[in-house]
Order: structure tokens, then sequence, then C-alpha cells
């Protein structure tokens, strides 16, 4: 049904922030549905307000646009008010632009970003009229693919999508483009019906793409994986992650889209690198991002005044993994605030590293508007920060909140993990004795009558070990005791200047079976589907009693794939995804928590052979510094 | 400085946005305009911009209002001409005009707005059965109408101004009304279908603001004519 305007508009109108799903917010592109060779639709599958602040999808959005032969539109999960709408009018979901139909485009391109948005994702294939799992699907179009760091662990998922992107998608999504063209194109002439295998078997020979139809897994007695093999020789034996090569010379997005309505964040996002080396050693993004790759401060400055001209946008956002390690951050932050603040613009760092070098950077920004700060100890104590390799000391950390106190911040917002290994009860302590003490220096430098506003929030995660990094053979803290962590940090943080603030623990349970799953989680997933969830990710709709239901009917012991741990040379479900690192590297560092020992960041120190450069044939790219030096030998 | 107040529509495909939304997509949209504005002064400087009263979400309108102060004139051709390159597609300047400084804010020198409303659902009624029973409704002493599950009472002439059929071309009809606008009282057209006979059938589909008025004298002036 491609109905008039007006019908949508109507349906919209009953359902509540009906804003975000109209188009033609500035900067959205329209073209031609029935003339254009390609057409992918970008889901985002959660709501507008948090897919509108991802910065891949908006990449993607303008590349995709940007060729004449393609054209990308978007679609996000509609709210569960609509969702009801939609299905007893028997609506299929449909596009945010031309109001295609999911099931007209040629690809239907999912982002993962986060485990408790897979019932989401469901979802919206069943309400677009899409067969959920890929054996089931018979026309060749659409194809159903998904990118994003999800798919460093896209087990899980494996039956649903007929191919992940694995890493970087920037040159990635050029080569299925075209391959999808030239598919397209001979089954258009020629003769014979076009099969589905073929083209599959087509994008699996694109590096960095990964077609999970073309592998089979078998377990054995004990559940573990006995074979991970390709269906024939032609078939790669292994994925590596692709890297967008001209990172450091180009730029992406020239054109964001400006929602009218407001989202999560509300700005906009300026990528100054990618890739972070400082190894913490919980850290998956720090693994797979890597090379550090950073921008020129004269492409960025010139980007900037492009983008803002193009956007109207009153707030900017340097984002990159850790912004107080851009080389150039001094002097782009000089230039940017200087041209930003006479037009009431702000600049906002996230990211920042909690010493005083990074409150520097952070003062220059805060002269149009000064909002909270955030940093992150992630442990309490100096011994469990060295042996996740966190290298921050008590006194820097300090330094820094009273410099900040001293210069007229009131609020701070530090994060922390439990269920970190070797943790310990001393390290709980730790947590509520370093926000005691932060808590104290603040008092000790802000005016008396300022006191009284000063807050601190200790909010505190739940740790999950995730693929590629050196936590990945480790069992995660079970549910008991990470209650019984929490409660004792209830008990002893308290307020009124010193707020705890928790992640439900139950989520983070199933954060962690799903992350580091296998193929036979497909049907629970489905099931906990089936049964009602919907928006895991949101307190208001998580069910996990239902997701409890769905893995007894089909007798998986969630514990299998969260308490176990598992063998160093055991083939774990992400064994066919590779992100360049090797596994000999991830283990030593594994060793080294239980040592304590530091490993340095390559950047500034001799490489630590994580085996990323040599393996995937690239290097890090990073700016000079205020004496002229490149900082990488 | 100057102050110009500007009137503009928000088409009816835009209806789905409310009034926050307008309000933030007119500041980018002036700093897109590249107009000479400017900020308000404080720890959150933002576009110093007064908007008319706030336009419900599904409505559409041609006539909505802002007064944006400037740091230096700008010839008003070149104005509209900029504001319309920075608005999105469905928001346009039908007029601009620089004001007078006024010591009464856009929303306090509001007193009524004007609404178009196109229904259905009145095939078998005549064109007399409808005047008649507007006129009827006109005569009346208080109109009784429910806000946010409170009942409330006002005498009918401080609410409705004026109501009339505007187009009777079956199966759809225009109403036209003029209700009263303002930060004292504030009467929507949803409060006033439910109070005529033939109430029951009606189905509102588009209701669209035509005008907002301030009053010199005894009579309705449009805003920007001030």
């Amino acid at each position: 049904m491609n109905g008039a305007r007006g019908d949508f508009d109507e349906l919209f109108l009953q359902a509540t922030k009906p804003g975000r799903y109209i188009d033609r917010e500035w900067n959205a592109s329209h073209k031609d549905f029935d003339t254009t060779p390609v057409r992918a639709v970008l889901v985002y599958p959660d709501s507008y307000e948090l897919g509108m602040s991802n910065l891949g999808l908006a990449i993607l959005y303008e590349i995709i646009n940007g060729r004449p032969d393609a054209l990308a539109e978007r679609v996000f999960a509609p709210w569960i008010d609509l969702e009801e709408k939609l299905r007893e009018d028997k609506i299929p979901l449909f596009s945010l632009e031309s109001r295609s139909p999911l099931v007209d485009f040629d690809l239907i391109g999912f982002s993962l970003q986060y485990e408790m948005t897979y019932t989401n994702i469901l979802n919206m294939l069943e309400l677009a009229g899409v067969p959920l799992y890929a054996a089931d699907r018979v026309d060749v179009f659409p194809l159903v693919i998904a990118g994003g760091p999800g798919v460093f662990n896209p087990e899980p998922l494996a039956s649903f999508f007929d191919c992940f992107v694995i890493g970087e998608a920037e040159d990635v999504i050029h080569q299925i483009i075209d391959a999808l063209k030239k598919f397209k194109k001979k089954a258009a002439s020629s003769e014979q019906p076009a099969a589905r295998e073929s083209l599959l078997r087509e994008l699996a020979l694109i590096p960095g793409v990964y077609v999970p139809s073309l592998y089979q897994v078998e377990y054995d007695a004990d559940g573990l994986i006995s074979r991970f093999e390709p269906v024939s020789p032609d078939v790669p034996l292994k994925v590596e992650k692709q890297i967008f090569r001209d990172f450091s010379q180009t730029f992406f997005p020239y054109h964001p889209i400006v929602p009218f309505v407001e989202v999560t964040h509300d700005r906009c996002s300026f990528e100054v690198m990618r890739g972070c080396t400082r190894g913490c050693r919980f850290c998956q993004a720090g693994m797979i991002y890597r090379p550090v790759r950073e921008r020129p401060v004269e492409l960025l400055k010139k980007a900037a005044t492009q983008v803002l001209k193009n956007t109207g946008y009153e707030e900017v956002s340097l984002v990159s993994l850790s912004t107080s390690d851009y080389t150039g951050v001094q002097e782009l932050l000089k230039e940017l605030v200087r041209e930003t603040y006479r037009q009431g613009i702000s600049v906002s760092l996230p990211s920042l590293r909690p010493d005083t070098f990074s409150l520097a950077l952070a003062k220059e920004v805060s002269r149009v508007k000064k909002t909270g700060l955030t940093f992150a100890p992630e442990a309490g104590t100096q011994r469990l920060r060295l042996a996740i390799n966190k290298q921050l000391t008590e006194e820097e950390f300090l330094e820094t909140v009273r410099v900040a106190f001293r210069s007229g911040w009131r609020k701070l917002k530090l994060y922390f993990m439990i269920g970190l290994p070797t943790e310990e009860d001393e390290d709980l302590r730790g947590i509520v004795e370093l926000g005691e003490k932060a808590l104290m220096v603040a008092r000790e430098v802000c005016p008396s009558n300022e006191r009284s506003k000063i807050r601190l929030t200790l909010s505190v995660s739940t740790f999950v070990p995730k693929s590629h990094t050196p936590y990945q053979w480790l069992p995660q803290e079970r549910l008991e005791e990470v209650e019984r962590k929490q409660e004792f940090l209830k008990k002893h943080v308290r307020g009124p200047y010193l707020a705890l603030r928790w992640h439900d623990s139950k989520l983070s349970l199933l954060e962690g079976v799903i992350s580091r799953g296998d193929r036979r989680l497909a049907k629970v997933i489905e099931r906990a589907f089936r049964l009602g969830c919907r928006f895991d990710g949101w307190s208001e709709y998580f069910r996990f009693d239902l997701w409890t239901q769905a893995f007894e009917e089909y007798d998986i012991d969630p514990g299998f794939y969260l308490y176990r741990q598992r063998g160093k040379d055991e083939i774990l479900p992400w064994e066919k995804i590779g992100a360049g690192i090797d596994s000999d590297f991830l283990w030593s560092e594994y060793e080294r928590t239980l040592g304590g020992s530091v490993t340095p960041d390559c950047r500034w120190n001799a490489c630590s052979s994580c085996g990323v450069c040599p393996g995937l044939d690239v290097e890090p790219v990073l700016g000079k510094d205020e004496l002229g030096c490149r900082r990488f030998e | 400085m100057s102050t110009v107040r500007i009137k503009y529509v928000k088409e009816n495909f835009l209806k789905c946005l409310s009034h926050l939304d307008i309000m933030r997509t007119v500041e980018r949209s002036v700093r897109r305009a590249e107009l000479p504005f400017v900020l308000t002064a404080g720890k959150s400087p933002h576009l110093k911009i007064a908007y008319g009263p706030p336009l419900p979400v599904g409505f559409c309108s041609q006539s909505e209002f802002l007064d944006l102060d400037l740091a230096r004139m700008v010839p008003l051709k070149d104005l509209i001409k900029s504001f319309n390159l920075g608005f999105p597609k469905g928001l346009a300047v039908a007029e601009a005009r620089y004001m007078p400084p006024n010591p009464l804010s856009l929303s306090s020198q509001t007193v009524a707005a004007g609404y178009r409303l196109r229904v259905e659902g009145m095939e078998d009624l005549r064109r007399e059965e409808i005047e008649n029973e507007l006129k009827d409704f006109l005569a009346r002493d208080k109109l009784c109408y429910e806000h946010r599950g409170v009942n409330k009472e006002i005498a009918l002439q401080e609410a409705v101004f004026n109501l009339a059929l505007d187009s009777f071309r079956t199966p759809e009809v225009i109403l036209a009304m003029t209700l009263s606008c303002g930060s004292a009282t504030n009467i929507r057209p949803e409060y006033v279908i439910p109070a005529l006979a033939f109430a029951q059938k009606i189905k509102v589909k588009e209701i669209c603001r035509t005008g907002l008025f301030a009053r010199r004298d005894t009579k309705l002036l449009d805003l920007i004519s001030l």
C-alpha cells in the first residue's frame, strides 16, 4: 500500500510523538524510487530519537545517496502504539522518505548497536512482511543485511540475515551496491530466473562480507562447537574486518539530516578520529576500531564551517573514542570556539579522560555553555584499574576534580563497572571511597554558598565480557553476585550530594548471553519476540520473565554462555569474524590482568604486537603535535 | 537593533509537528539563512525570538507569527528570500514587517484566532439547516466545554467572535470561526464543535488556523498590521 501521504499523517496523529514519523527534515533525500537502480533502506531498530543520533547511519545515508545509481531511505522502530495500528490496519512497514513498503527495496540494512534491540529487528521484519529466517526467503530481493559493532559476534542473528558487513562500511557498501546493480541487470536480461544463492555467493567474495548460510556449525556432546567450516572451498575461511582507507582524507557527512523533533544527541556530531589504542582490556570498541586514524585539523576546520552552514545546528560535538588523545585537539578547539562563540554555538567534548589536560579543553568549550562533566574511572582501586589497563592514578583524578570545581563546574558524573575480573569487595569499597574523596575535594574548593549545588553521580554498570577482547573467555559475574554488589553500593553511597545509578542486572545478564552466544540462540530470540518482547532496552517494556520462558522452552541454559570459563583453544562462535587482532595477544593481555601488568599505548610507546597493522596492512595515522613531531614511531 | 514580525505558514503535511518542534526548526532556519540574529545573554545563549500562541499538533496554518530581533535591518525582500531558503519545505514566510518597540509581547498582543475546519458527515443536512444552527449557537449565553477533564463555562460572546459556513459542497463542508485566543482565554475549535446540534455526525478532517488578531478599539486587527 503506497497510499496518499495524508492517510499516514492521520495514522501518526493517533500515536504519541507523531513528529518522529514524518520526513522532509532538512537534508532528507528524495530520489526517484522507480528509476533509481539500487534502493536501500537503512534501519535503526530502535526509536527515531535514538536512531537519528547514530553517526554511522548518517554517514551511510550520505554515501549511498551520493551515488547517482543508488538511493537510501530510513526507517526506525515504530513505537508500541503505532505498531498496534499498523497491525490492526494491516499496513506493511514502510520507509520514512517515500513511504515505500520495505519489501520494495533491494537492500534492507540494519544497524546492530545493542543486543537488546534484536527483538525489535524481528518485529520490524515481520511488520515489513519479510520472512524472519533467511532460509525462508524465496525472492532474491530484498536482501537483509546488517552492520555495526554487533557484527563482531553475529552468530545469534545468523539465521535471520543474508549477510553481515564486518567493520567500517564506507568502502564495502560501494562494492555491495555494484554487485547488486550488476546482478539485477543480468537477471533482467536473462531468461533463467535469478537465484538468491548465486547472489549470496558473489557477495561472499567481497572482502568484509560474511554470509552465514555459507558456513556450517556442528556441536559436540558437551555443547561446544566442534566444527565451523565454509560449505565450499570458494567461500573465505575467515572474514576480516574492513577499514575505511580514506578516512583521514575525507569527511562525511556534510549534509546530515536535521531532525524536527528532539533527539537524544540533538547536535552536529563531528568525528575527529577513529580507533583508540589505550588498550583498556574490557573495551571492545578499542579492539575493533584499531588502528588509530586521525583527521587533519585543516580538514576538520573547513568541514565544521560547512556543516554548520548546511545544518544551522547550535551545538557541535567532537566525537571519537577518546577525544583528549586527538593530536590536534587544542588547535582545533581554539579555532572552532573562536568561530562559533560569536554565533552562540556551543562545542561539546564527550569522552574526556580525567586529567587536567582534558579539563583545560573542557574549560575552553564551556565559555558558551557549561554542562556537566563526565569521566570514567571504571574501577575504584588503583590495583583493579591497572589490572584492566586503565592507567589513571587517584592523584591525577582528584586533581582533575579539584580544578573542575574550582573552575565553576558543579555536576560530575563518574562511570564505574562491577563484575570486572579479579574484583574483590575491597574494589567495591574503592568505588564508594573514590566518590567520597571526590566529593570532599569538591566541597573544599567550592565557595560555601555554592556547595549545595554539588552533585556527584556514580553510575555503575555491570561488566559484560565481549568478543575480541582479552576477557572473551571469562565467565560473567553471576546474577546473585551482581545484585549483592549493587546492594552493597546502595547501602554505602549516601546522598544528597552523592548519588548512585545502576543498571538492571537482568538486562546485563541477557546482554551477556547474546553478546557471546551462538546460532542456537536464534530460536530463543524468536520465541521471546513472539511472546511479546520489544524495546527490551527500555525499562518500561523489558520482560525478563518472557525471556526466561523462551530459554526454558528450548531447553537452553543461559549459564552455558555466561558462566562458563571458555578454553583457550575452544572454537568461539565469532571464530569466522576477524578484527585483525591476534588471539595470542588477547590471551596474553588476559594473563597480564592476573599479573597486574600494564600495556602502554602504542601511539607513544613500543608496539604491543596486537597484530592489526601487519594483519590488515594498515598503519596508525596520527597528526603532528605542537612541536611538529609525529607522535608515532 | 530591530524587530521584524514574520507571518509564516505551516503546510498541512507538517501538521504532526508540535509548537516546540517548530520553534527548534525556526532557530535553525534563521542560522541557515545567515540573518544577523541577536543572542540572549546568560548561560545558555539562544536566538532572541518571540513566538505567537502555540499551534496545536494536528493543525496547519496560514498565519503564524514570530518576532525576530536583528542586530541590523535587512531589506524586507532580501530577508524574506533568505528566510525562505533557510526554511524546510512546508514552512514559508507570507509577510514581514519591521515593528516599533512594544512593551507587550507578541503573545500578549493576541486576543483572537481564526480557524477553518473541513468537516464531513453532514451530507444529509441542508445549507439553511446548518446556517440556522450556527445562528442559534451564536445567540446563546454560554459555551460549555471540557478541558483536560474539567468542565468549564464561559460567556459565549467572550469565547466565539464569529462562526459561519464558509463553503458547502457536500460531502465537504467548511466552517469558519474566530475564537478567543490569548494569555487569558484560549478557546480551541474542538471546544466549539461538540456544542453544536449536529455534533454527533461531524467528523473534522482538517483544521487550519487562518489568522491571529490583536484588538484595536472594537475591531480585530491582523497582527501583521499593527
